[in-house]
């Protein structure tokens, strides 16, 4: 168990911040990750150790994710907004600079299509290679560029809406 | 090629840094958790009521295989003790209990069958609500105890109580244990409901086999109601059905041979086939069938017998999206909602074909070429049919089976062959890198 104790040790952070980009719901993420450290078990034989370890850990973690939406909206038990899924919980960087723009970032993430959200994750955040990131999720690599511009434009623009939202609510609210 | 978008970089500039370290209990308390599951042999748990799963993948397991040795003995004079005696080892005590280890009672130690069929239990066991954790530990502790029927009492309560936990597979799996250890005649009937309902739940291998069916001449007993307790079927009597469509297509790519005919009542008063296995090839760029009607919770498989890769998708972006290569088939798609699925390829703009998913496969049916059609064995009395073109128009028509003149003509004009569009909405033809 060594060396799943020391990829956990290693990465347990990354495997935590990717099922929250993913939008996994904030009372699931424990358990996601748990299950996705058990999946690593189950697969470490198989793994080829002269690639990447995280774009691996990405993968298992959006299929978990992915199991766990499609199992949700089947029994139609998702009846809160995908806004409402974000992490929303005050921390202590609450207050800082960094935290808030990440929380709109979180939150225009959201706004993605599953599949574009994950091309463009690891693309955008991870840095991962593209053509990597369709070997990983398992899609064509022409389908992956379409997926990642498609995705851009989207996150472009629910940016850019939040971004107009809170500078028209900050100043309704200097107004006299 | 994307070029680089500084604007988009310096809004993802925050997000872009290394994640910060998490917590040190997280960490030490989620290691604990993932060593136990690891030493356990567990896998990956499908939500919080996992451990259940656990318990009950083992119960079942050395359930079933105690229903299959006694099977073969005779044990009628066998005096018995209680139900829901069966020796069940404790768990390890541990934050997350492990499947425990049953011990099969013995042979001569076995119950008489019950004389009450089994009913689905209640969904009220508690007066007081529960929160989720106290509703988790009162399944594994009604489990602990060997209350079989409680605990899928308890599981029934905390689907209602927090819906969003599916347990279903679960309780089910709990009824058909009961069955099991109580030798009650009704599990075969049980593992039956169990597998209509659970088609692709991993529990089915330790199922007993389906009984075999029965052969046209000898004449099936009713079945009123199903073992779980949910559908109603009744004998497959009825007469025919016939009619005309009169078909009048805007897309010059189909005709009345691609036009639907099903019956749609909301009553469930025809019977209800076991869910089957489908195929769509992909060959020479065509899917084949181009129309095919399945029963609601039916699979269809997608081989790709082509020299090309496909990506097939449906329209509703969700059901289907997978890419089928020459080399490894993927898993079949199961159709849980009824209506029309078109499918298209993310890849060629050409193939097209429908999945139209309807309450009763026998009682569906392409019209021919000339638009005249049948169905059979259509239960009496009001029924209502509908029709529908690939397209999406469609018609519904009240009709009342058994009562004489049952040939109905209808009319219907079809939609304009919709604008194709790939997967992420882009039209066909701008695909660029």
């Amino acid at each position: 168990m060594t060396g799943l104790e020391s990829l956990y040790r290693e990465h347990l952070g990354y495997v935590l911040q990717s099922l929250r980009r993913l939008g996994a719901p904030a009372h699931r993420v424990e358990d996601l990750a748990h299950d996705v450290f058990v999946t690593v078990h189950r697969r470490l034989a198989d793994f080829d150790t002269s690639r990447p370890v995280r774009p691996w850990l990405f993968g298992i973690a959006h299929g978990l994710v992915a199991n766990e939406r499609a199992l949700a909206s089947s029994k139609r038990a998702e009846t809160r907004s995908p806004s409402e899924q974000v992490d929303d919980a005050p921390g202590p960087e609450e207050h800082s600079e960094r935290a808030a723009a990440q929380r709109l970032i979180r939150r225009a993430l959201e706004e993605l299509d599953d599949d574009k959200r994950a091309v463009f994750i690891m693309h955008e955040l991870d840095q991962v290679p593209v053509s990597e990131a369709a070997a990983v999720l398992g899609l064509l690599t022409d389908t992956a560029w379409s997926r990642l511009k498609a995705a851009r434009k989207q996150f472009k623009d629910a940016m850019t809406r939040q971004l107009g939202s809170m500078e028209g609510g900050l100043h309704a609210r200097t107004r006299p | 090629m994307l070029e680089r978008d500084p604007e988009l970089d310096a809004m993802l500039a925050p997000e872009r840094q290394a994640p910060p370290p998490p917590p040190a209990a997280l960490t030490e308390r989620l290691w604990k958790r993932i060593s136990d599951s690891v030493r356990s042999g567990a896998s990956p748990a499908r939500g919080p009521v996992g451990p259940a799963l656990l318990i009950i993948t083992g119960l079942l397991g050395a359930a079933v295989g105690a229903w299959a040795v006694s099977s073969f003995r005779a044990q009628p004079e066998v005096p018995a003790p209680s139900v829901e005696a069966p020796r069940v080892a404790e768990p390890a005590p541990s934050a997350k209990p492990e499947a425990p280890r049953v011990e099969a009672p013995p042979v001569e130690a076995r119950a008489a069958p019950p004389p009450a069929p089994l009913r689905e239990p209640e969904a009220v066991v508690q007066a007081r609500p529960l929160s989720r954790e106290g509703s988790r530990r009162a399944v594994r502790d009604a489990l602990e105890h060997n209350r079989l029927l409680e605990a899928a009492a308890t599981l029934t309560k905390h689907e209602a109580d927090f819906p969003h936990d599916d347990v279903r597979e679960e309780r089910d799996a709990l009824l058909v244990l009961t069955a099991a250890f109580s030798q009650s005649p009704e599990l075969p009937n049980v593992a039956a409901a169990f597998r209509n309902r659970h088609p692709t739940s991993t529990l089915l291998i330790a199922l007993p086999p389906a009984p075999p069916k029965a052969s046209p001449d000898t004449p099936r007993p009713p079945r009123p109601v199903d073992s779980l307790g949910e559908v109603k079927h009744s004998p497959a009597q009825g007469c025919s059905l016939s009619g005309k469509v009169t078909f009048s297509s805007r897309d010059p790519k189909l005709t009345a041979s691609d036009v639907v005919v099903y019956v749609t009542s909301k009553r469930r008063s025809a019977k209800l086939s076991e869910p089957k296995r489908h195929e769509i090839v992909q060959k020479d760029q065509q899917f084949t069938p181009r129309m095919l009607i399945v029963q609601k919770n039916d699979s269809v498989g997608f081989p790709n017998r082509d020299n090309k890769e496909h990506s097939v998708f449906t329209s509703d972006r969700t059901t289907v999206r997978i890419n089928p290569t020459r080399k490894a088939e993927p898993e079949p798609v199961a159709f849980l909602k009824e209506g029309g699925f078109r499918l298209q390829c993310d890849i060629h703009s050409n193939m097209r074909a429908w999945v139209v998913v309807v309450p009763v496969r026998e009682l569906a049916t392409l019209a021919n070429a000339d638009g005249t059609w049948t169905i059979d064995h259509v239960p009496p009395g009001a029924q209502v049919l509908k029709v529908l073109e690939p397209n999406g128009n469609s018609l519904e028509v009240p009709v009342t089976a058994c009562a004489g003149d049952t040939s109905l003509e209808v009319s219907l004009e079809g939609y304009e062959a919709p604008l194709l569009k790939r997967f992420n909405g882009s039209p066909y033809g701008e695909y660029q890198q």
